[in-house]
Parts: structure tokens; C-alpha cells; sequence
């Protein structure tokens, strides 16, 4: 019986929303407001229980999105034990090993973060089947190092890189040529999260 | 989805015969053995009791390509129950919607994972649960082979 | 053209309430319970399930009480409850083999191991009507004379394999996607895994009628039941929350195995053919009629001629479901008074330019 108790089968993964119901609805709408107007900060705020070094949004934001139907990838740092037992509990969400086949990825931006061509960029016929990205980052503030235009935001927003490295902008810069395919991406940070959605277009400082 | 543990481990093995024998025992046979319990554990949920549905699978042929033939209400429910100074986690999943009869099932997983309530649960709930259930099945069974026809080939004349 | 109508809450309220008086009918009758309706009308409750596509007896049953019998509607309203559910796991694939069978028959083999079980079946009964159920009877009870049935009975298909007499139904890999058209649009042409799926929601008597037309020379496949048999299956899903599997409870199925004759093709010698059926309870029509019609939309994979309305994909996958088919012709009764005001409008436009061309006519004649 000893052998049983310690069996991860027995005992409970750590705990995700404390309040499954008003917790999803509301983390919904902030990523739905964050989505619809790219650029602006929505928080997510609450008692939601995660892994060791999982993010309150990130992790609000993979529990209100994820589910059987949805197969997920794990970058490189969040591809634990700990985060897959928690994320197939709570959400019966599908892990894949390959980037490809995923419609939504937990990405750390403190570790290498994979070429953004490896995910599922859908078709002209179905671009939703592009994959939308959970991307933790150290920050969202900084010095201004590009404009963000597009469908939701006035004018236009000077934002920073968000504790992205360029690499990764130039990646998403090339992307948005095969529009309406793409990539839809969250940056989460803390409480915060931001939305990017492929609609945006980035033009960078140096080029203004 | 891979099993985290050997579908091998006589561990799993008994408690999956337990979780299917207590999937198919009628509710109130549940009820009546968590009010027979002479002491209540103290237990949380870690998620209540929620009505779903499963896609029900089959082959093409029975044995062939995979198609999805239609769904079926099922109800969850995941308890914590507190045994011997520790948490153990208790899982029920029963066909249909009832709600109360999938936290029994859940709590029932969980007490009978501690060894001073498996042996009760296993006498007093599970065996004669299973053999009820094997009794109907026998005499359905016994029903159904009584209907069991010989047809005649009546030879028809030549040409 | 769509255009919005508004008001009449007062009028749809009233005929609501009159719905309800109606449904209950007279009050001097006591009023049918739900329980009384999954027991005692339970074939009709298999069919609601299996074309509303929700395993749950109860809610069919509470469906046919609302829909004051009215199959599809019932229909209609179960496949509308199940969008308000979320789905927790898909179940590996039923085990038919391993049917504890209430039923199983074979056409093609007299005698087969396990025997030819009759089980609860209208056949044989001489479709007289049993006037002592007008009166409240005694429970009937069904006796056993000693045997018994084994728990798992070997599919009749499988004595033809023995001597390699009839193609062989081959696993699909675990990985590969199955279709699921609760969750993607149909799209042609469609993978038998759609088809089946589709036929499985397919209206009853749709199916029975191009099952029909395939035994009247419409796709001739000359058609065998290779083998009926009904009962329990266990379900087992794939538990998130454990990590292994478990076994949740069991359904009763119907499934036929057509056997079909097939002359054989430049490449395959002739051997017989196989047309599947799976339903929800003892939907024993259903499942044969979608055997037969399964095996008619395999023409082009069987390299034959596509003739036949039963072999026509588009025609039959996206007529086939009851709900929609009902939506469509049923939303003609909903307000279309602007379209038929400019209908109108033309007709008289039409009629007084030909009465002028007429009118013209006449008088160049009369000139």
C-alpha cells in the first residue's frame, strides 16, 4: 500500500483554478480584450494554483484555453512531469512531441525559444488552424523598439521587445507575409499578459 | 494518451477492476455503504462533480478502421480524502448524469487505497456488488440461450 | 434574403401554453412518466439515441415526452442539449466481439459456433394486434431452459476469412486522426470513418429507402447479412486525472455485417465484399440499412461504377441527416413576407409586360 500512495495516480497534481467557473469566465474575457486590442496590458488576478515556475497568466491562459481537443506542445523548460501531470489534470489536454501538430505551445522565453516556423501556421481555406502561443517572458516593459499597427489598436502603439530576443521578432516578421495564415501569441508575464495577434503589423524602430 | 504507469502494476490492475465494479453498482447500494461507514473521512474536491460526454468509438467491421459512433453522458468527480495523515485522490467516471454517484464512486477510489478502510470496502461493498452484477448477467444470459434456434434445410425438389 | 421580423411575443407565449395543454392531452389520463417511456417505448428511445448521438436513456426518453413523440424533433432536441456539454475523453474502440449479445443472427450459415441466438425480436411474431395489452397485464417473464450464452461469441465474418473468401477489414494506425464531424464540416470526398459516422446519425428511414433501392437494382451489391448481433459493451476511456485506462459501464449496440458479392477487378480476384452497421440499442433496421449503404459508397474504393443514388457521396452524406434536412424544409413556414412581396412584385411585373407585348400585337395586326 505504501507503494500505492506514492504512485503519482494517487495523490493530487498542485491545484489550478481555485474557482473553476468564475475564474475561466474571466480569464476568457481578459484574453479575449487582450487579443482584441494588441498591445494593451490585461491582467488575470485571483488564487490560481501552478507549477514551480509557471506564471499566473500563463498559467490562467493554458486553463481556460486547453482541453481534450486541443493537442499541446512544451518548450524547452516547461517540458516537465510536474507541468504535463497538471495540464492533462486539469485540462485533458492531448501533449504532443511535435511543434507541428499543436494548437496552442507553452513557450519559456528565458530558455531557446524553437523557430517560429515549426508551428502550424493553417491554410488559406482554414487559417484558424494556425497555433495561438503561450509565451512567458521576464518582462513587458523597456525601452520602445517598434510600432504595432493593425486592426484593434488606434493609430498605432510603440512598444518594447518584451524581453524577446530580435531573433524572434524578425521571425514573426516574416510570417505575416502568408497572412491570413500565422501565429496568434500571448506574452505572459506575472498577472499580465499581452495579446499579438498575426493582424498586427510590427515595423521596427531602426526603420521608422 | 500513454499511460504514466505500467498498465501491468497489480496496483492499477485492482483498482481498475474496483473503479468498474463500482461504475456499474447501483447508487443507492452506494449511498448505503457511505452511510454504513462508522466514520466519515474528511474530504475536499478538486474538481465537483460535472456532467460531460464521451465519444464512443468503434471499428469499421468491428475490427477495422476507427469511426466515431456517437457520445454518451458521463459524470466526473475527483476527491481528496484524508486518510492516515495523508491526501489521497480518489477518481470516479459513471455513465449517465448523476452527480452524487460519481463522488461516491470517487471517494470510494480513494478510501480504498488506504489499507484500513480496502479490506471493508472490499468486503462489504465491492464483492457483493460484483456478484449481483454477475447474477444478472447470468440470468440474462440463461434468458437469451433459450431463444436459441435450430432452422431446418428443407431440401426443395429437383429441377 | 433574410430579413428580421419583431413582436408577436404575446401570440408565440399563447401557443406555447396550448403546446403544453395539448402535450399533456386529456388530464383525466394519467400523465406518462419519463421512466415509463425509457422502459415500455424503449426502441423508440434506441432511435432518438442514435441519431441524436447521445447515449443517455433518460434524456431520450424526457426528448420523446417534449417532443410529443415526434422522433426527430426529440431528436432535434438532444443534439441541442449535447452542445451545452464539453467532452471528456473518447473511448477506445468498442469491443463487439465482446458483446454480452441479447441477440445474434446469421443469414449465410445455419449453423455457426455459438448458435443462431433469436433474442427479443419482432420477427416471427404474426403482426396481429395483441389486444390483451389493452388491458393492465401481469409483467411477462422470460424463463431459461438451462443454458447459457458465452461472453464472447467469434464473428460469423470471421469463418469466411478462414478461407480468405472475404476482404479483410484492416486496423487503421493508432495514431491517425478519425474524423468527427461534430467538430469539422463534412468534406468530399469523405473517408469511410466520416461516412460511417454520418450514417450512424442518419435518418432511420432515409437509410432504409437507399438500402432499399440497392436491393431494387439501384448499385446491386446482392447483399447477405453476414451476421446481427445486439447487446452490452463496456466502454473504456483513457483516464487524464490517473493516468490509465478505466472501464465506465456499458451500452447496448446493434450490429450488422453485410456480406456482398464482388465479381472481382483486374488486380482482385472475386470474393465477398463487407458493409458495416452500428446503432445505439436494438436499432436493428437502422444498422442494416446503414450496412447496406455503406457498402454502396465504397464503390469507387471497390473500383465500381459510381450509378447509383446510394453510391453518390455528395448525394447521400449530405442529405442524410434529419435535423438539418428538417431545419431546411421547416424554416419555409418561418415569416417570409418581403421575399414573397418582391416574388409578387415580379410576377405582376412579368404578367403586365407580356399582357402589353400581347396588347401591342394585336393592334399591329389589326393595322
Amino acid at each position: 500500500m505504501t507503494m500505492l500512495s506514492s504512485a503519482p495516480s494517487s495523490s493530487a497534481p498542485p491545484a489550478g483554478f481555485s474557482d473553476p467557473v468564475q475564474q475561466s469566465q474571466a480569464s476568457f474575457r481578459a484574453l479575449l480584450d487582450a487579443m482584441a486590442r494588441p498591445g494593451r496590458i490585461a491582467s488575470i488576478a485571483g488564487d490560481i494554483g501552478r507549477p514551480d515556475g509557471v506564471t499566473q497568466a500563463l498559467a490562467a491562459a493554458a486553463l481556460t484555453l486547453c482541453d481534450l481537443d486541443t493537442p499541446v506542445w512544451l518548450g524547452p523548460g516547461f517540458d516537465t512531469p510536474a507541468l504535463k501531470n497538471w495540464l492533462r489534470f486539469h485540462t485533458g489536454a492531448p501533449v504532443v512531441a511535435q511543434a507541428g501538430a499543436a494548437q496552442f505551445a507553452l513557450l519559456n522565453a528565458g530558455q531557446p525559444l524553437p523557430n517560429l516556423e515549426n508551428f502550424a501556421q493553417g491554410s488559406d481555406e482554414a487559417p484558424e488552424k494556425g497555433a495561438t502561443l503561450l509565451i512567458q517572458v521576464a518582462t513587458l516593459q523597456g525601452k520602445t523598439a517598434m510600432q504595432w499597427r493593425g486592426p484593434g489598436i488606434k493609430d498605432g502603439v510603440a512598444m518594447p521587445p518584451c524581453g524577446l530576443p530580435m531573433a524572434f521578432w524578425q521571425q514573426r516578421a516574416a510570417l505575416s507575409a502568408a497572412f491570413p495564415r500565422g501565429l496568434d501569441l500571448y506574452l505572459c508575464c506575472s498577472t499580465d499578459l499581452i495579446g499579438l495577434p498575426r493582424s498586427t503589423a510590427i515595423t521596427f524602430a531602426t526603420e521608422a | 494518451m500513454t499511460a504514466a504507469l505500467s498498465p501491468d502494476d497489480p496496483a492499477i490492475t485492482a483498482r481498475q477492476r474496483r473503479l468498474a465494479i463500482l461504475a456499474r453498482t447501483d447508487a443507492t447500494a452506494l449511498q448505503q455503504a457511505w452511510d454504513g461507514l462508522a466514520e466519515k473521512p474528511r474530504y475536499r474536491h478538486l474538481k465537483v462533480p460535472e456532467t460531460g460526454l464521451v465519444m464512443v468509438r468503434a471499428r469499421a467491421g468491428g475490427v477495422g478502421q476507427r469511426f466515431n459512433l456517437g457520445e454518451m453522458t458521463v459524470t466526473r468527480c475527483v476527491v481528496a480524502v484524508e486518510a492516515a495523515g495523508r491526501e489521497l485522490m480518489g477518481v470516479g467516471y459513471v455513465q449517465g448524469r448523476d452527480a452524487r454517484k460519481a463522488e461516491l464512486v470517487a471517494l470510494f477510489d480513494a478510501l480504498a487505497l488506504d489499507p484500513a478502510h480496502a479490506p471493508k470496502i472490499e468486503a462489504d461493498l465491492i464483492v457483493p456488488a460484483q456478484k449481483l452484477l454477475a447474477e444478472k448477467r447470468q440470468k440474462r444470459a440463461e434468458k437469451v440461450a433459450a431463444t436459441k434456434v435450430d432452422f431446418f434445410t428443407l431440401v426443395r425438389g429437383e429441377g | 434574403m433574410y430579413v428580421a421580423v419583431k413582436g408577436g411575443e404575446a401570440a408565440i407565449e399563447n401557443a406555447h401554453k396550448l403546446l403544453a395543454e395539448d402535450r399533456r392531452g386529456d388530464p383525466d389520463v394519467p400523465e406518462l412518466t419519463v421512466a415509463q417511456i425509457r422502459e415500455q417505448l424503449s426502441l423508440a428511445v434506441d432511435r432518438v439515441m442514435t441519431e441524436g448521438s447521445v447515449y443517455d436513456p433518460d434524456l431520450a426518453a424526457l426528448a420523446l415526452k417534449q417532443a410529443r413523440g415526434d422522433q426527430v424533433e426529440a431528436i432535434f432536441l438532444l443534439r441541442a442539449y449535447r452542445t451545452t456539454l464539453p467532452r471528456f475523453a473518447v473511448s477506445k474502440p468498442i469491443d463487439t466481439a465482446r458483446m454480452q449479445v441479447s441477440r445474434r443472427i446469421s443469414s449465410c450459415f445455419k449453423d455457426m459456433p455459438g448458435g443462431q441466438l433469436l433474442g427479443p425480436t419482432f420477427d416471427y411474431t404474426h403482426r396481429l394486434l395483441d389486444f390483451s395489452l389493452l388491458a393492465k397485464g401481469e409483467a411477462p417473464q422470460a424463463e431459461g431452459n438451462g443454458g447459457s450464452v458465452a461472453d464472447a461469441l467469434p464473428q460469423v465474418v470471421d469463418l469466411l476469412n478462414a478461407e480468405g473468401l472475404i476482404e479483410q477489414e484492416k486496423p487503421d494506425p493508432d495514431d491517425a486522426p478519425v474524423g468527427d464531424l461534430t467538430r469539422e464540416p463534412l468534406l468530399l470526398p469523405a473517408g469511410r470513418d466520416v461516412r460511417l459516422q454520418n450514417l450512424a446519425r442518419a435518418d432511420e428511414g432515409y437509410l432504409l429507402a437507399l438500402g432499399y433501392s440497392t436491393q431494387r437494382g439501384y448499385a446491386r451489391s446482392h447483399p447477405f447479412v453476414g451476421e446481427i448481433r445486439s447487446g452490452e459493451v463496456s466502454v473504456e476511456i483513457d483516464v487524464p486525472e490517473l493516468g490509465f485506462s478505466v472501464d465506465i459501464g456499458d451500452i447496448t449496440v446493434t450490429e450488422c455485417q453485410m456480406v456482398n458479392q464482388f465479381r472481382g477487378s483486374k488486380t482482385e480476384p472475386p470474393k465477398f465484399t463487407r458493409g458495416y452497421g452500428l446503432s445505439f440499442g436494438y436499432a436493428e433496421r437502422k444498422a442494416m440499412a446503414m450496412a447496406l449503404v455503406d457498402r454502396a459508397l465504397r464503390a469507387e474504393e471497390l473500383g465500381e461504377d459510381v450509378t447509383a443514388p446510394a453510391q453518390d457521396q455528395e448525394f447521400v452524406l449530405y442529405h442524410a441527416d434529419n435535423v438539418e434536412a428538417s431545419g431546411f424544409v421547416q424554416h419555409l413556414k418561418l415569416p417570409h413576407h418581403v421575399d414573397f412581396q418582391s416574388e409578387l412584385t415580379l410576377v405582376r411585373t412579368m404578367r403586365a409586360e407580356i399582357a402589353a407585348e400581347r396588347e401591342e400585337a394585336l393592334r399591329e395586326a389589326a393595322q
